[in-house]
């Protein structure tokens, strides 16, 4: 064996290594970096479902904040209108008279009648009647404050 | 140099054994490369997770040590929600944590006890002290605990603590569906109403969307409310139908409960008295038997029937509650519910027809209904000669609520058969079945004749201006143990609009009421139930947006009827039904 072959054969080595090498750092830094992301994803799926259920449970309390029987409660409280009559529902809008000046916005007192309702039986709600200010004899605006529903 | 040449000299000297020596050493040097690479990437690996990835990492164990969170991963199938026609949330299923403990790992339990009852307030003491004294690994503390609670619960940190994620039934409207959507057990087994008739869809994890509308529904509940204190009455019923697709828009039964504790429900509230229970409804029979005879033999309506003096059919006597003495056409029967009047007309007609009418109105057999608990209707057995003319004003004759008021959409549709769904239909649909009960005329006549029960007869209370409502009153005594009685009734009206082209069915049954001094005294449904129609029709109008203009009163469809009439104008005249 001559000294030229050993040349050759350290050279092979040393390139055979180095690629070994190289490619052994390479591969674990991708192994590494797909660990990563599988965490991410895992985290980020965890995430979402939170989300979800955060949804999921705004929407119930949206639906609770909706309830007809709560609503109507509040808008006694807090509106100074009453409910349309019957009478007072028209397809006709030629007959409102939006352009005459001499016209007046006529909103309804409300009537001591309108103003406690009874639900029936066992109203679910935690709302009782006077969580809410009451409209008391001076019908001006009341002021509006929340005072949280639950 | 020297290296360099003894090398020479001794590849010239003695080449393969140091050569052999020679490639050792290169080897060495190759592999102490080797090494220091390998100790550098493990210095770079270290860096990493110390420095450029130490955040996540703390992150997720902090998550991991400090919730004891176990994600639930072998739950069956979220339930799947419930809506109205609107798309109203009504049932919703939430995943709410629930505390347990392991006993073996508690430390100071009168100290964990104390902590725990600051924290969730509605614990039992004593029973929270004999979970964690028991001698076993796992007792539950308390179920479906709120966020904040689980929160707080974190906060005391005892390691013997932790939560368990189940799913929770949820009814944000409490109870104004009470018996239409109906409550599960806590395994989310449906129980009743919606839950029970389509529990199969629900639990494989679909939504159902209701055809109920919220805010009818709560005109609806309301309104019967309103009734039933007014006139101290026992119980209550009402619905709203669409007369043709069948669709039931408000369906109420009072006294309700609230189906998110379901559990602590009485048998009187949760008794659901529009599909289950079954009520001699009186008088509203009338309007079927006068819609067989007009629909069986051609009979004009000037048609008179005999009713001056009291019927006697075996042990029977049929009168008039407000008696007229005279011989009526069929128009001044209908309005004024003469009971003498009706029976004759029963007579004319037959048993075995006037029975097969009532059968193909779907009265005398338990009907199918998306809610399954329903009622079966008490049917006369046998069916006597004088069964007819008892049944054709509605005595002796037991059904539910609901019942009636598929039947009367039936007959004001145009004579189609109704039956009643509560599950939203796509828009469009005009007709569910092609089943004809009576023909178009014999539908228009009974148009006319319920409307004018409105203007001119018993149901004058329920007159709503500017909308063409047709009904029939209905008052029957109750019977109780086989017995009728004068001072218990069952006081109920059912509507219809507009009467030219009906839409809707509305029907309102108050049990038991007692007179007041705004109805002088009177208990029937021309004083109780008539008015709370009118209640729910005005609000009904103003939700849906019906406006009052489109009806002329000068073009009512019950004037027609006038030349029938002949009413005695003398004193004044007191509203009565019967």
């Amino acid at each position: 064996m001559g000294l030229r072959d050993m040349k050759g054969t350290l050279l092979k080595y040393v390139i055979v290594f180095t690629l070994v090498i190289v490619s052994g750092g390479l591969l674990m830094n991708v192994s590494h970096d797909v660990q990563r992301t599988e965490r991410e994803i895992k985290h980020i799926d965890r995430e979402i479902a939170r989300e979800e259920e955060n949804i999921r449970v705004l929407r119930a309390e949206w639906a609770y904040l909706n309830n007809p029987v709560r609503l109507e409660m509040l808008a006694a409280g807090h509106v100074n209108l009453i409910s349309p009559e019957a009478a007072q529902l028209i397809s006709d809008m030629s007959v409102i008279p939006d352009n005459d000046p001499q016209a007046m916005i006529f909103i309804p007192r409300r009537s001591p009648l309108h103003r406690d309702i009874s639900y029936g039986a066992s109203s679910s709600l935690s709302i009782q009647a006077n969580d809410f200010p009451k409209n008391e004899k001076n019908t001006d605006m009341p002021t509006y404050k929340d005072r949280g529903a639950r | 140099m020297i290296w360099k040449h003894a090398r020479q000299r001794a590849i010239l000297i003695d080449g393969d054994r140091r050569s052999s020596a020679f490639m050792a050493q290169n080897r060495l040097s190759i592999l102490s490369v080797c090494f220091v690479l390998g100790y550098l990437l493990v210095m770079v690996r270290l860096l990493d997770l110390a420095v450029v990835q130490n955040e996540t990492l703390f992150q997720e164990s902090d998550s991991v040590i400090l919730a004891k969170v176990q994600e639930i991963k072998s739950l069956s199938p979220r339930r799947g929600d419930i809506y109205d026609r609107h798309g109203f949330l009504l049932a919703t299923t939430l995943k709410t944590p629930s505390l347990f403990v392991d006993p073996s790992l508690v430390y100071d339990d009168t100290a964990l006890v104390l902590a725990l009852m600051t924290v969730i307030p509605d614990v039992n003491k004593q029973k929270i002290l004999s979970v964690i004294r028991a001698k076993n690994r796992f007792g539950w503390i308390a179920h479906n605990i709120t966020p904040a609670q689980q929160q707080n619960v974190l906060e005391i940190g005892d390691p013997s603590l932790g939560f368990k994620y189940e799913y929770k039934r949820v009814y944000p409207q409490g109870a104004l569906f009470a018996h239409m959507v109906g409550y599960t057990d806590r395994d989310g087994l449906g129980l009743s109403g919606i839950e029970r008739g389509y529990d199969d869809v629900l639990s494989a994890g679909a939504d159902v969307h209701l055809s109920l509308d919220l805010r009818l529904q709560h005109v609806v509940r309301r309104e019967v409310g309103r009734a039933m204190e007014e006139f101290t009455a026992k119980a209550g019923s009402g619905i709203i139908l669409d007369v043709h697709t069948g669709e039931v828009l408000a369906g109420v039964s009072l006294p309700d409960f609230d189906l998110n504790v379901a559990g602590d429900a009485k048998d009187n509230e949760i008794f659901n008295r529009l599909t289950l229970g079954v009520y001699e409804l009186g008088s509203m029979f009338k309007i079927f038997s006068t819609a067989a005879l007009l629909e069986l033999h051609n009979v004009p309506m000037s048609k008179t029937f005999d009713a001056r003096k009291p019927l006697r059919i075996g042990r029977f006597t049929i009168s008039d509650y407000h008696a007229k003495k005279r011989i009526l056409t069929i128009p001044e029967i209908f309005m004024y519910s003469s009971n003498i009047g009706s029976a004759l007309m029963g007579k004319m007609i037959g048993g075995e027809a006037l029975k097969a009418f009532y059968a193909d109105l779907g009265l005398l057999d338990a009907m199918h209904f998306d809610v399954r608990e329903i009622g079966r209707p008490i049917v006369p057995d046998p069916w006597r000669k004088s069964t007819t003319l008892t049944a054709s004003y509605g005595h002796g004759l037991a059904t539910t609520p609901l019942q009636m008021s598929a039947a009367v959409a039936s007959i004001v549709n145009g004579g189609m058969a109704v039956s009643p769904v509560l599950i939203k239909q796509s828009e469009g649909v005009r007709l569910q079945g092609d089943v004809r009960v009576v023909s178009e005329e014999t539908s228009e006549k009974m148009r006319k004749l319920l409307r004018l029960v409105v203007t001119k007869g018993t149901g004058k209370n329920a007159d709503v201006k500017g909308y063409a409502l047709g009904g029939k009153t209905g008052t029957a005594e109750k019977s109780i143990g086989g017995r009728y009685r004068r001072d218990k009734l069952i006081s109920s009206f059912v509507g219809a609009f507009p009467m030219d082209d009906p839409r809707y069915v509305l029907m309102v049954m108050v049990d038991e009421p007692h007179g007041n001094k705004s109805s002088y005294g009177y208990a029937t449904a021309g004083w109780v139930a008539a008015p709370a129609v009118k209640r729910i029709l005005t609000s009904m109008a103003s939700i849906l947006g019906l406006p009052a203009d489109q009806y002329d009163p000068e073009q009512d469809i019950s004037l027609s009827l006038l030349p029938y009439i002949h009413e005695k104008k003398k004193g004044r005249k007191r509203l009565v039904s019967y």
